[in-house]
């Protein structure tokens, strides 16, 4: 079933389960838009422009990085080849332009981080089924009887812990009714992502190391694990003053 | 700006259509039985319009010849084609193979002196379809050099021409006497990829060899693009070579794939492989591609891509031709990424122009069968057609009806 | 939940993190530190397990701590076969720096009676391995020949030739930058 799946979502293909999740997230998440104080319209437009930007950022701060080969073929700035493309500069551009547009609209930034919070998490879900469809973030080499064969071994179905991880946070989140302090919900989005990450990279076959083999994604999942936990202690001691 | 919803939307289907127009290869749909044959190194097939079918196939040092009536189904009794000869069967030549209307079938093969330097090409032929071979003749021999690839047509009144590689040269030699002789051999078009198999048409009136050549291409590396050569004197003399590949594809090394060619109607059909999009020196995949000439090969169509998918390396594509002028197309697709290895079919009803969203045929899935490869192909006048392939067990045949 | 006992909670989250990073930390090298296995350059070179011509086993991921010379060829290849050489000149230049040559045979599409006179005509002095399944040839993706990988003393595919022959000083740059 897996080869299937697979096979089915080869790459790009992938890019259909991380653009079908971002549709889902944003439909769901429009449904409680309100509730944090940020219209659907509101919404709807940060992520469009987001978007836009990250597709945007991804393929301009690519070609200046490989300028001399665009200065050449200028016209591959419109290339469909999705190769010419910087994911993480993409990032960037996304978080730039809805600080951005945020801020022009004065939006308040932890309700607005709420109402975003669905659209991460589902997202979350539409990406580790592109991993798994990609073979990307693969797992370390197991005899376990669940293992999956990855890439001349058997592994870790890594991919699968983390979007049944994903799928557990989105739940989590979603069933929540009670009404909670602005920026609790972003931030309980945080901790717990952060705490699976921290959690199952064990498992991972690609970590990078550092000092010695300790795995730098772990590191840095604490460090955003305990901004997390350190902002929610200081949301609700505002919120108990307030 | 009111709502991002709509424009958020035509983002998402633009995505979506950008993903989706590399159309995904479905299951085989195809009703047909597969047949297993004893274990071979090498197969090809060849058959003709009286609803014969040829199977050659190479074991150890021999080639063997069967012969079905029925499309593949059944096979008569394997017989040695080669006699005492020590064939040199390489699982990268496919055995070549003739067979007419007039109950002749012939084989050629290379039979390697003790240093490995130069060859004797050898020829034998059934004039008994196939119950029986006469004993070989040695129709050229190189003294010396890398001799490999020999491919093998009758003409129209049943002599044989033969085609080899020795070195990056493309060699030729013919009969006029049915195989009891050969012309001298000669060299014939440019320089020639060392290690590619070269498919040869037969006309009564021309004779078309395409191949894959060999060019210099400076600090880029070698092109190797397919080109074709063309005689109208029944092969005293070859024209120039004629590109059938639409681009200049550099790699210094031997991609081990040549190129399958067929006729219909006057038109040519050729396919290949090439990694055109591939940056120089640094070959990692290639495409399946097609093109046609109606002009007898003086010039060739815009090269079409066969595969969709363009993260697998597509290779020995091998054409057939249906009695309604359906194209058939078969290739072997091996995975870039840890994933499955294919055989895929496809097929084209407007004279390659566009073809049909491939069809799995069969896959690595099964440990013990392996990577399925080195497909061959025939369609009989009564739209059978049987695609054969190698696999870790032997030969294997899918056979089907396709009357277009 | 009282602010005392939340303030616990998180200090135990953390603490119990902190214990799981040191726990499942990495020191073996089973992790490719952020490279999958793929015959690619800056990757980690796919592990393979071969018998050579004079019946010894020998698996590439033994050989680490050497840099590696990984070249696929086949008789029937004349540049294969022209590059030799060069090969073997150079391996007897730096062999004693650690650095060694897996000329790995096609042999599911060779003829095995080939291989030996063909070693012994050009005087071969590194082994000479026999994928006889197509398996190795498949894990490193083999499209054309020869296709030659220079492998890191850490396994990793530092460059990756396709085709030949190489000349003696492509192969000098190239054996000295894995030797680093």
């Amino acid at each position: 079933m897996i080869e299937t799946f697979r096979t089915l979502f080869a790459p790009p293909r992938d890019l259909i389960l991380v653009v079908a999740a971002l549709w889902i997230g944003l439909a769901l998440a429009e449904k409680r838009s309100e509730r944090h104080g940020v219209s659907k319209d509101a919404l709807n437009n940060i992520v469009f422009y987001s978007l836009f930007g990250y597709l945007i950022g991804g393929r301009i701060l690519f070609a200046l990085g490989h300028y001399s080969a665009f200065a050449d073929s200028p016209l591959n700035l419109f290339s469909l080849n999705i190769d010419l493309f910087d994911s993480t500069s993409g990032i960037i551009t996304v978080i730039l332009v809805g600080v951005v547009y945020a801020k022009r609209q004065h939006l308040p930034l932890w309700r607005t981080l709420d109402a975003l919070t669905l659209i991460f998490a589902f997202l979350a879900i539409g990406i580790h089924l592109s991993h798994l469809a990609a073979g990307t973030a693969f797992g370390s080499p197991t005899d376990l009887p669940w293992g999956i064969a990855l890439w001349n071994a058997t592994r870790h179905p890594t991919q699968i812990y983390e979007l049944i991880a994903s799928l557990i946070i989105f739940s989590l989140l979603w069933i929540r009714k009670i009404e909670l302090s602005p920026g609790i919900l972003f931030l309980n989005f945080a901790a717990l992502t952060a705490s699976a990450r921290l959690f199952l990279e064990a498992f991972r076959g690609d970590s990078t190391l550092v000092f010695g083999g300790y795995r730098l994604v772990q590191v840095i999942s604490w460090v955003v694990l305990a901004s997390a936990l350190a902002f929610k202690k200081s949301v609700f001691q505002k919120s108990k003053m307030g | 700006m009111k709502s991002g919803k709509l424009q958020l939307m035509v983002c998402i289907y633009a995505v979506l259509l950008f993903s989706c127009s590399q159309q995904q290869a479905t299951e085989s749909s195809l009703q047909f039985d597969a047949y297993q044959l004893p274990e071979a190194r090498s197969i090809s097939i060849a058959g003709n319009s009286n609803g014969e079918l040829y199977l050659a196939y190479g074991m150890e040092h021999s080639l063997y010849v069967s012969r079905s009536i029925d499309a593949g189904r059944t096979f008569s009794d394997t017989v040695l084609a080669t006699g005492n000869s020590q064939a040199h069967i390489l699982p990268v030549e496919k055995p070549a193979i003739a067979v007419d209307d007039s109950n002749r079938v012939a084989v050629a093969w290379l039979e390697l002196p003790p240093n490995f330097q130069g060859a004797g090409i050898w020829f034998a032929v059934s004039e008994d379809s196939g119950k029986t071979f006469n004993p070989p003749v040695l129709a050229a021999t190189e003294d010396a050099g890398e001799v490999a690839m020999v491919q093998l047509a009758f003409d129209k009144d049943g002599h044989p021409l033969l085609a080899w590689i020795n070195g990056s040269s493309l060699k030729f030699t013919r009969s006029f006497d049915g195989g009891r002789s050969f012309t001298e051999a000669e060299r014939v078009g440019g320089g020639s990829c060392e290690c590619c198999q070269p498919s040869i048409v037969v006309t009564p009136e021309d004779i078309f060899i395409a191949y894959r050549g060999l060019e210099a291409g400076g600090a880029n590396g070698d092109i190797r693009d397919i080109l074709l050569i063309h005689s109208n004197n029944g092969g005293e003399s070859f024209e120039e070579p004629r590109r059938v590949s639409d681009t200049n594809w550099h790699i210094p090394a031997c991609p081990i794939a040549g190129p399958s060619m067929v006729m219909n109607n006057g038109a040519l059909f050729v396919a290949w492989m090439d990694g055109r999009f591939e940056p120089i020196g640094a070959f990692r995949r290639g495409d399946a591609w097609f093109a046609s000439s109606n002009d007898g090969g003086k010039t060739f169509s815009t090269n079409v891509r066969i595969n969709h998918d363009q993260d697998s390396h597509h290779t020995l594509p091998v054409i057939a031709i249906g009695p309604g002028g359906r194209i058939h197309v078969a290739w072997e697709s091996l995975s870039q990424n840890g994933g499955a290895n294919m055989l895929y079919y496809t097929s084209s009803d407007d004279n390659g122009t566009t073809f049909a969203p491939p069809e799995i045929v069969a896959d690595n899935s099964d440990p013990s069968l392996g990577n399925p490869g080195k497909p061959v192909l025939f369609v009989d006048t009564l739209g059978n057609v049987t695609l054969a392939w190698l696999d870790r067990t032997g030969a294997r045949l899918a056979i089907w009806n396709d009357p277009n | 939940m009282h602010a005392n006992n939340r303030r616990f909670l998180y200090i135990l989250i953390l603490a119990l993190g902190l214990i799981w990073i040191y726990l499942s930390r990495d020191e073996t090298g089973a992790s490719s530190a952020g490279m999958s296995a793929a015959p690619q350059q800056g990757f980690l070179a796919p592990d393979f397990e071969l018998v050579t011509t004079t019946g010894e086993t020998i698996k590439l991921s033994d050989l680490r701590g050497q840099a590696v010379l990984v070249n696929l060829w086949a008789t029937w290849c004349p540049p294969c076969r022209a590059e030799m050489p060069a090969i073997e000149k150079v391996y007897n230049e730096y062999k004693d720096k650690g650095f060694v040559v897996l000329a790995v045979n096609m042999t599911y599409q060779d003829t095995p009676g080939r291989i030996a006179p063909f070693v012994d005509e050009h005087g071969l002095t590194f082994p000479i391995l026999l994928d006889e399944s197509g398996d190795m040839a498949n894990d490193y993706q083999l499209r054309s020949l020869p296709s030659s990988y220079f492998i890191t003393r850490e396994g990793i595919v530092n460059e990756v030739v396709i085709g030949g022959p190489m000349a003696e000083a492509l192969l000098r740059t190239r054996v000295e930058s894995i030797l680093k």
